[in-house]
């Protein structure tokens, strides 16, 4: 791009009663340079919108003001970025815990003096390596022995808890998520580190087969999500005696609403962990 | 897991047809979304439905990471095409830019039943029709 292009762009307050309406409307006009944003922290709902300075669409401005009376909040003329290169630029290896490293380049290889790497780009799924609760997760399963074990991970996001028992040396590893985008993810992000995971869609243990157990199986979730887990009629038998149930994703106050729930199938507290308001929990299987 | 939700984007974009250039680019790439990944998805989604602008809400989460569902098209864009008008009409109490059947309003009317806020399909229909007189269509049987 040598010469880049000059945009206008607003960004007006939105009242949610009127959203559809007012984006029905800029439909309507053929005009679909614009975005909703609603922003959780300040519950605050905006639209931007860009229109350049050749056909500035005084239209669309009157419309927008005068007719459904949105206020702008701010106007500026800016300048067209690249976007793919400005997201590309916040992108670097790090250390995700102790002796495990992420790489988010597909192509880039990355050698650290010592420890493992995963190849993980962050999208459309949960377990990029930022978050505590991936963390916390992720410091207790490195630490683990899992050679040779059979390791379930529910709730799998990007796949990163499998892959990383996978590159600890784990066997047979089977990976489920809910979301279809996110088994999407995990399959990719499994063949890009060349490891050989199972992944299904599946709503918890659903889709778990018959005669399937394992050695450890792992959950990075949410507290409540994790008690429907531990109720799922297959829970009982997935686990292998003696095997470790590990959950993470919980914030500190339902600790006890997850072990309650544990005492009921049979599962000891081996170690709880925490990071700022979330925890991490290790149960074993007692037979 | 277990997601923090930050913030909720959403764009009316032609199906099959996202790039990371506006209103995407800056609509998800001021936020660290993976623009590439989220034009990927859209488009292989949508590619069953081209010609069609295609409401896509994102959702954002505290690690960058985000999920998207699609929705059906806006009932205006659906009319418009069902009518074989290219714009509606600047005042519609008195100008009449076009028309659609009723068979043509169900039609609608069910594929945007479940985004809709109507309990039966009369209902759903009723709300298309007004949608269209707002725009100066005519529904004829």
């Amino acid at each position: 791009m040598d010469k880049k292009m000059i945009y206008n762009e607003y960004i007006l307050s939105l009242s949610p009663s009127i959203e559809d309406e007012v984006t029905s409307a800029l439909v309507m006009k053929d005009f679909l340079e614009f975005y909703v944003e609603y922003e959780v922290s300040s519950n605050l709902t905006t639209l931007k919108f860009y229109t350049s300075l050749n056909d500035p669409r005084q239209d669309i401005l009157q419309m927008l003001t005068g007719f459904y009376g949105l206020e702008i909040l701010h106007h500026e003329v800016v300048e067209e970025k690249d976007w793919l290169a400005e997201w590309m630029k916040t992108l670097k290896p790090f250390e995700y815990v102790p002796g495990v490293w992420i790489n988010p380049f597909a192509e880039k290889q990355f050698e650290p003096k010592e420890g493992i790497v995963l190849k993980l780009i962050p999208g459309t799924a949960f377990g990029t390596g930022h978050h505590e609760t991936t963390r916390l997760i992720g410091t207790v399963l490195s630490n683990m022995d899992c050679r040779g074990a059979s390791v379930l991970d529910v709730g799998t996001g990007t796949g990163i808890l499998a892959i990383l028992a996978k590159k600890k040396g784990a066997g047979y590893t089977l990976a489920l998520d809910y979301d279809p985008l996110a088994v999407e993810k995990a399959k990719e992000s499994i063949e890009l580190n060349d490891v050989h995971v199972q992944v299904r869609q599946s709503d918890l243990l659903k889709n778990v087969e018959e005669g399937e157990k394992f050695d450890i199986v792992t959950a990075n979730i949410v507290a409540e999500i994790i008690v429907m887990l531990m109720q799922d009629p297959k829970f009982e038998t997935v686990m292998q005696d003696n095997g470790y149930f590990i959950c993470s994703g919980i914030i500190k106050e339902k600790e006890k609403m997850v072990i309650d729930e544990a005492m009921k199938h049979e599962l000891q507290i081996i170690e709880v962990v925490e990071d700022g308001s979330w925890a991490a929990i290790v149960f074993q299987k007692t037979v | 897991m277990a997601k923090k939700l930050v913030r909720v984007v959403k764009l009316q974009l032609e199906a099959g047809k996202a790039t990371p250039a506006q209103p995407v680019g800056p609509a998800l790439g001021q936020h660290g979304v993976n623009l590439m990944e989220f034009c990927k998805k859209f488009n292989a989604a949508t590619a069953d439905k081209a010609g069609n602008v295609i409401p896509v809400e994102i959702s954002i989460f505290e690690d960058r990471s985000f999920t998207f569902v699609l929705k059906t098209p806006p009932a205006s864009f659906l009319i418009k095409k069902a009518a074989g008008v290219k714009t509606a009409a600047k005042t519609p109490s008195k100008e009449i830019v076009g028309k659609i059947t009723s068979k043509q309003v169900r039609d609608i009317a069910e594929l945007k039943m479940k985004d809709l806020n109507a309990m039966t399909i009369e209902a759903a229909m009723r709300i298309i029709e007004g949608t269209a007189r707002n725009m100066g269509i005519e529904v004829v049987e």
